[in-house]
């Protein structure tokens, strides 16, 4: 019996690393035959990323995909010859809605992995998301808030399952396997023998640029034994390339950030960063973006100072995941396609685990 | 031929001429959209007829064609906001013989009230 096949579509690191657990979950599945496709700005993360499960992506743009229109073009060649059985988009991306457009137009079912993600901004890639949500069958959420979100755009509840971060999957796998880090400059600050924060910062808003530079520097000279490993935005981090003790990295394989989260001690990012990964390896996550340097130099410093207050804070396990989401997801694509039964939820807290300041 | 019965479709519904969008249709034509009312042929003539007097334009943001029709996103612009819409139209001698709507049903309801009979 020919096994079908399930696609699974990514155009950079963020939904290549949610996915390749998923792609992991269904080859062990033995239901569906798992085949990784770049189609994306990005493909050279998703390569990296995919590496780091012993995978290469089957199909690929050659270089970086363009405009919406090219990408749905690509992916509906590919599947004019090579028809799966469904396909798995991750987030919120350009991919992710080509994908979703391009299988909905050849009547192929889709499962969206990380959905539900929503912002109070009603702009065009909110918009895109509601798109997603319409095209999609299958509807893996991290969290209950996101799950409520679909349900507020009329989607099924049955349609939607609470798995857990796949990214904390992820995460865990690639730090496991202690790889060796491929970044020379993480691997020097990791093995600096401070206590090392991880100040990872993607999309800051550029009205609050400077709280987190000046934040930054104000912790290093308050406390001389830590270390700080700057990578994401350019922005953030160029400015602190100078300073003491602060390390820039970058760019990161997800398996340098898997390990950079298992030695750190703090970690500060963005929303939608990896403050969602970071409580599995017992780090909490300080949500910076958006507040003032008093404010994070405070509640970090809180941090730094009480060891007991740092751990408490992860002591409750992660709410975003559990180390089973892939596992889910492979199961509830194999539900979808009438070949297993729907997993249960992640069971678990509700009670958010990280801190935010403002 | 089948980008000629697609542009001349969109360009028909945008410009709310009714009658060529009638015309453009297949008789039997398979129409299925995702709000929360039943359609037909002339309830979607109806809708595509609303929204294009109710929205301030109507613009293609995405179009894909293929050898047995397209896919295309619209930007549906209100005076409050834009909220979009995604169709795919299968084309056969000449004539759409299948229209697939997918809207933003959060955005169509806010922007678009009273689009449809729930």
């Amino acid at each position: 019996m020919t096994i079908p096949e399930v696609h699974l579509v990514a155009g950079g690191l963020r939904d290549s690393v949610r996915l390749a657990p998923v792609a992991t979950a269904l080859r062990a599945g033995s239901l569906l035959r798992p085949v990784t496709v770049a189609c994306g700005r990005h493909p050279a993360a998703v390569r990296q990323t995919l590496s780091g499960f012993g995978m290469e992506p089957e199909s690929a743009v050659p270089g970086p995909a363009g405009d919406l229109a090219e990408r749905i073009r690509f992916l509906d060649d590919l599947w004019g010859v090579r028809m799966p059985a469904a396909v798995l988009v991750a987030g919120d991306t350009t991919t992710a809605l080509a994908a979703a457009m391009a299988a909905t137009w050849r009547h192929i079912r889709v499962v969206h992995v990380d959905a539900g993600r929503r912002s109070p901004h009603l702009d065009a890639i909110e918009a895109d998301r509601h798109l997603l949500a319409q095209l999609s069958s299958t509807h893996l959420v991290t969290t209950a808030q996101a799950a409520m979100n679909l349900l507020d755009e009329h989607v099924p509840g049955a349609d939607i399952l609470i798995t857990g971060s796949t990214a904390v999957d992820a995460a865990l796998a690639l730090a496991g396997r202690a790889l060796p880090y491929a970044s020379p400059a993480a691997a020097r600050a990791a093995g600096a023998g401070r206590r090392l924060i991880l100040l990872m910062i993607r999309e800051p808003r550029t009205d609050r640029l400077a709280q987190i530079i000046c934040a930054t520097r104000r912790l290093v000279a308050a406390h001389p034994d830590v270390e700080v490993v700057a990578s994401g935005h350019p922005a953030v981090r160029d400015p602190l390339a100078a300073l003491d003790r602060v390390t820039v990295a970058e760019p990161l394989p997800y398996q340098d950030v898997a390990r950079l989260l298992r030695d750190a001690y703090l970690v500060l990012t963005d929303p939608d960063g990896i403050e969602e990964v970071a409580p599995s390896f017992g780090v909490p996550a300080l949500v910076v973006d958006g507040a003032v340097s008093s404010a994070i130099v405070r509640e970090a410093s809180r941090l730094l100072v009480s060891r007991l207050y740092r751990d408490s804070l992860t002591a409750g396990g992660n709410p975003y995941g559990d180390g089973r989401a892939a596992e889910r997801a492979a199961q509830a694509t194999a539900a979808m396609l009438g070949l297993a039964d729907r997993p249960e939820p992640m069971p678990g807290p509700t009670r958010p685990l990280r801190s935010t300041v403002s | 031929m089948i980008d000629q019965v697609v542009t001349f479709y969109t360009e028909s519904w945008i410009n709310d001429d009714r009658t060529a969008v009638r015309q453009l249709l297949a008789p039997d034509a398979d129409i299925e959209w995702n709000l929360d009312a039943p359609v037909d042929e002339e309830e979607l003539i109806q809708t595509l007829h609303r929204i294009a007097v109710f929205a301030d334009s109507i613009t293609v943001a995405a179009r894909v064609d293929r050898a047995d029709g397209a896919a295309l996103m619209y930007d549906l612009a209100a005076p409050f906001g834009t909220a979009r819409v995604i169709e795919f139209l299968a084309v056969e001698r000449g004539q759409i013989i299948e229209v697939r709507q997918v809207y933003d049903v959060t955005l169509i309801d806010r922007y678009f009230p009273g689009l449809y009979d729930q």
